[in-house]
């Protein structure tokens, strides 16, 4: 089942935000989450390794969630690590801009924790099949 | 509701406000700069965030007037419309109104705002907008007026992608994949607004519900240490008592050094007694740094306080319809929080007075020659010791018998008084109580306070205030504040058995000398250095303290001091080194003539003197072109 | 003056105060403007600073200044002992070491056993004296410490 002990990289701009999703995720039993100002920040530590899971913002300044997120996809080390892209409307281009680059799945502001499990919950499942 | 959420909502309040300081000048610069992209979006993307971050936490209004301004930004942004003042009051008003529902927030006064007639306007002002490029369908609820809290939209998608629950493929490989579904979703939305209101009430519950919930899971074994983000929000009173305690840590240490002195003294042979030794004078080293790290917690750039003023003064020059253009320099200068808490005000004061007085009417600008657009232009730097702030208008300069004759008037100096005022003194009236000098008193600064109000904060800050005034050339204010906790570079010297810090900026070099190199022309001092002559001055007859501690030595140090283009040489008996040192302020005793500027405590807890160079260069060298 | 004001509004009241003895004399200071008490610790000397001052010293980090009692009042200055002590005193909002002789204790009296002061009742300038107070064989001078400090800061 899905391994509490995984590490989460949440990554956000607005620093309260970044305590919402860490809360949510701690609600839901994890317990190993870090955390990310923007995409090159999120990157850098991403590099480090030992990332099991992402959820990324997608406005923030420097670089933006697509843009980390198309770096992720094309850097072999990390093309597989599935990242759940947030936003605030589910806003047509967006979306398909982002499903083009590679996201697992989108989650829109605000949600709740049985949301969030569920997408997780998700992207991990088919991850697990597709092994 | 809980600790947990309380200081999400807390820290929320703080980022959310500091989002706002940050865009307000964006405005102002977007109408001097027109449509620039980079501006476009950070405006859209703070408007953005704090529209979601205020989701999560429930706070609806401020999710309306964030997301109705927002939609504006996002067609500017996208160059479906363009740029218009209208659009930019209205947005102006809806961060005002942020500022205010946020105020709320923090007051926990439980007041609420009716926030419909703005939301109204923002749409509105979008639909003209659109209506005027004529391109881009309205996407505001035609019901909104009717219902103002259905008319927002965004709570809709959340239940629809809930339950469509887009099936996008979870794939690494990035071909594009089934996207009809999950599409259907925000298409859906658009049309359903009305209906998603309720839902929409549900997702609140829920959440409600999940914060309740949320104690249960903050158990204390879970919360290992995690690697944090670079910047972390504390309350200020907890620095202050972190302050504090550091304080009462050097008095406990100095008390040990005391201690093991005393040991390594009476048992000098044991083998504990050094390693006591050692471990104390780690401490010693340690506590110092703590000083140090704690006072630069408190330091932040001036930036803080500046960020409101390009938004002020588009207010305050379009309510008296002048045009003013506002430049700013030097906002990364660190100040301590004290000084950003109380400069503000003074500074505002400042500010209308340029814009009020000082600045002419465009025409009158033009008929003089000038530019008719104003300009103030604000300037800081750290000089010294001191933070220097520079406000200079290009106005029309006071009118010194026209200051004289309303001070009389107003009974604050009698016609002889007058006649003798010399001309600064005559521009210092303005910042009597009860002087104001328009006729008619103007909504801004014509109120008879005002500008006694910039005196009295600055003196708060052990500052003080000079005005220049020019005729037709303008007005400059300049502030000079004490960095009463300011950390500066200085060279620690010893004379007569006594250190002193002097600071390192004003320092030219150090030079190690023979006496009797030392000359003596016409009773003052002097040293040859490179073929230049060099006044010389013994520290400690400067300063009347242990004269004759080392007299015998048959060199000295020299400093050689260069402020502006006077130059001249301290001898001290010996260099300690450079030290990082803390100024502190030394109350309740008159220190004019003792050449100090402050005190510092070092290592071993001992207060030790800054010297005032500056003072002494005026002091010995005189103000004459030496 | 003072000794009016203390009869019009704590008549019939207890007046707390902590003693001290420069020479042969003993003063008294209100307990409320004390601080605390230490003992001497290194003190810097301030240039060119009046002969009563002290110095400064170090308390928890702040830097404040010392005045030295004996000098102040015109005392011969005997140099400090193992009695010595530091009174800190905050007056009118800034702190203020007062170094004396020795520290003798925390007194109550009633204050309607205050008198005025006699004019030049010791070598201390009769205007900082707040009154004396008559107990049985002691009599104990009531310092007026914000005049006494006062008029330093004020400068």
């Amino acid at each position: 089942m899905t391994d509490l002990k995984m590490k989460i990289l949440v990554v956000d701009d607005f620093s309260t935000m970044r305590r919402i999703v860490k809360n949510l995720l701690r609600q839901l039993g994890y317990e190993n989450i870090e955390e990310a100002e923007d995409g090159a920040q999120a990157y850098s530590k991403l590099k480090n390794g030992g990332y099991g899971f992402v959820v990324s913002d997608w406005n923030m300044p420097n670089m933006d969630g697509l843009e980390m997120l198309k770096k992720v996809r094309s850097d072999p080390e990390l093309k597989d690590l599935p990242i759940l892209m947030v936003t605030a409307e589910a806003e047509k281009e967006k979306v398909i801009t982002a499903i083009q680059a590679g996201v697992n799945n989108y989650i829109v502001k605000p949600f709740t924790g049985e949301i969030l499990k569920e997408k997780m919950d998700k992207i991990l499942e088919r991850l697990q099949a597709t092994k | 509701m809980n600790d947990e959420m309380e200081e999400i909502i807390l820290e929320f309040i703080t980022e959310a406000e500091e989002s706002l300081d940050k865009i307000e000048p964006s405005f102002v610069e977007l109408e001097q700069k027109g449509e620039d992209k980079e501006l476009l979006n950070n405006i859209f993307r703070s408007m953005h965030t704090i529209k979601g971050a205020a989701g999560f936490l429930g706070f609806q209004s401020i999710v309306d007037v964030a997301h109705s301004s927002e939609n504006i930004m996002k067609k500017l942004r996208e160059g479906e419309i363009s740029l218009s003042k209208p659009q930019m009051d209205v947005i102006l008003k809806s961060v005002d109104m942020l500022r205010l529902l946020l105020g709320h927030l923090k007051e926990k006064d439980g007041v609420e705002e009716n926030v419909a007639p703005l939301v109204q306007e923002l749409g509105d002002a979008l639909k003209a907008s659109i209506s005027g490029s004529g391109k881009v369908k309205d996407p505001v609820n035609p019901n909104a007026a009717a219902a103002p809290e259905v008319k927002n939209p965004k709570p809709a998608p959340v239940v629809e992608t809930a339950k469509h629950n887009p099936e996008v493929i979870s794939q690494a490989a990035p071909e594009p994949v089934k996207i009809t579904e999950p599409l259907k979703a925000p298409e859906d939305a658009a049309h359903k607004t009305a209906e998603a209101a309720k839902p929409s009430a549900e997702i609140h519950d829920a959440e409600q519900k999940q914060h309740e919930a949320a104690p249960e899971s903050r158990d204390p074994a879970s919360q290992k240490p995690k690697e944090t983000a670079q910047n972390l929000r504390v309350d200020v009173n907890r620095i202050d008592k972190v302050m504090d305690l550091a304080g009462e840590v050097v008095l406990v240490r100095n008390r040990l050094l005391n201690i093991s002195n005393y040991f390594d003294f009476k048992y000098a042979e044991d083998p504990m007694a050094e390693i006591l030794m050692e471990t104390v004078s780690f401490l010693d080293r340690v506590t110092s740094d703590m000083q140090l790290a704690v006072m630069k917690i408190r330091m932040q750039p001036i930036q803080k306080v500046f960020s409101k003023f390009p938004r002020l003064v588009r207010d305050i020059s379009a309510n008296v319809q002048k045009d003013v253009e506002l430049q700013i320099f030097g906002e990364g200068t660190e100040v301590d929080k004290t000084v950003i808490e109380h400069i503000g005000d003074p500074m505002t004061h400042i500010l209308r007075n340029s814009i009020d007085h000082g600045i002419e009417s465009a025409e009158e600008r033009v008929a003089k020659g000038k530019p008719s657009k104003g300009k103030i232009v604000i300037k800081t730097y750290q000089k010294g010791t001191q933070i220097v702030i520079e406000i200079t208008d290009d106005g029309k300069g006071m009118d010194v018998n026209r200051l004289k004759k309303k001070a009389i008037e107003k009974g604050l100096i009698t016609e002889d008084e007058a006649q003798k005022m010399t001309e600064e003194a005559a521009v210092d009236l303005i910042f009597l109580p009860g002087f104001s000098t328009k006729e008619v008193a103007t909504e801004l600064s014509g109120r008879g306070v005002g500008m006694d109000v910039v005196k009295t904060n600055i003196s708060l800050l052990n500052g003080y205030v000079e005005v220049t005034t020019q005729k037709d050339i303008g007005t400059s204010f300049k502030i000079s504040i004490p960095l009463t906790l300011a950390i500066i570079q200085a060279l620690m010297v010893e004379v007569g058995g006594a250190k002193y810090a002097i600071p390192l900026s004003p320092i030219e070099e150090t030079l190690k000398v023979a006496k009797k190199d030392i000359k003596d022309i016409t009773g003052q001092n002097v040293i040859v250095i490179r073929d230049k002559v060099c006044p010389l001055f013994e520290l400690n007859s400067l300063i009347g303290i242990g004269s004759n501690g080392s007299g015998d030595l048959d060199y000295k140090y020299l400093i050689v001091i260069a402020i502006g283009d006077k130059k001249f040489c301290i001898a001290v008996d010996k260099l300690v080194g450079q030290e990082e040192v803390v100024i502190k302020t030394v109350d309740g005793v008159d220190t004019t003539s003792s050449f100090i500027l402050g005190a510092t405590i070092t290592g071993d807890g001992k207060v030790v003197f800054i010297l005032d160079v500056a003072s002494m260069s005026r002091n010995l060298l005189g103000i004459t072109k030496g | 003056m003072g000794i009016t004001a203390v009869n019009e509004h704590v008549s019939q009241r207890v007046l707390q105060l902590v003693t001290f003895t420069l020479g042969n004399e003993e003063y008294a200071v209100d307990i409320l403007k004390v601080q605390e008490i230490n003992r001497i610790t290194e003190i810097t000397k301030i240039p060119n600073a009046p002969d009563y001052i002290e110095g400064v010293i170090n308390l928890r980090g702040k830097v404040i200044p010392v005045i030295n009692l004996r000098k102040k009042f015109g005392v011969y200055d005997k140099g400090s002992d193992e009695n010595s002590r530091v009174i800190i005193m905050d007056i009118q909002g800034i702190t203020n070491g007062l170094i004396v002789d020795s520290v003798s204790e925390v007194l109550r009296i009633p204050s309607d056993i205050v008198e005025p002061a006699p004019p030049m009742a010791s070598t201390l300038s009769s205007r900082f004296i707040q009154g004396i107070a008559k107990l049985e064989n002691r009599l104990i001078i009531l310092i007026d410490i914000d005049k006494l400090i006062g008029e330093e800061i004020a400068v």
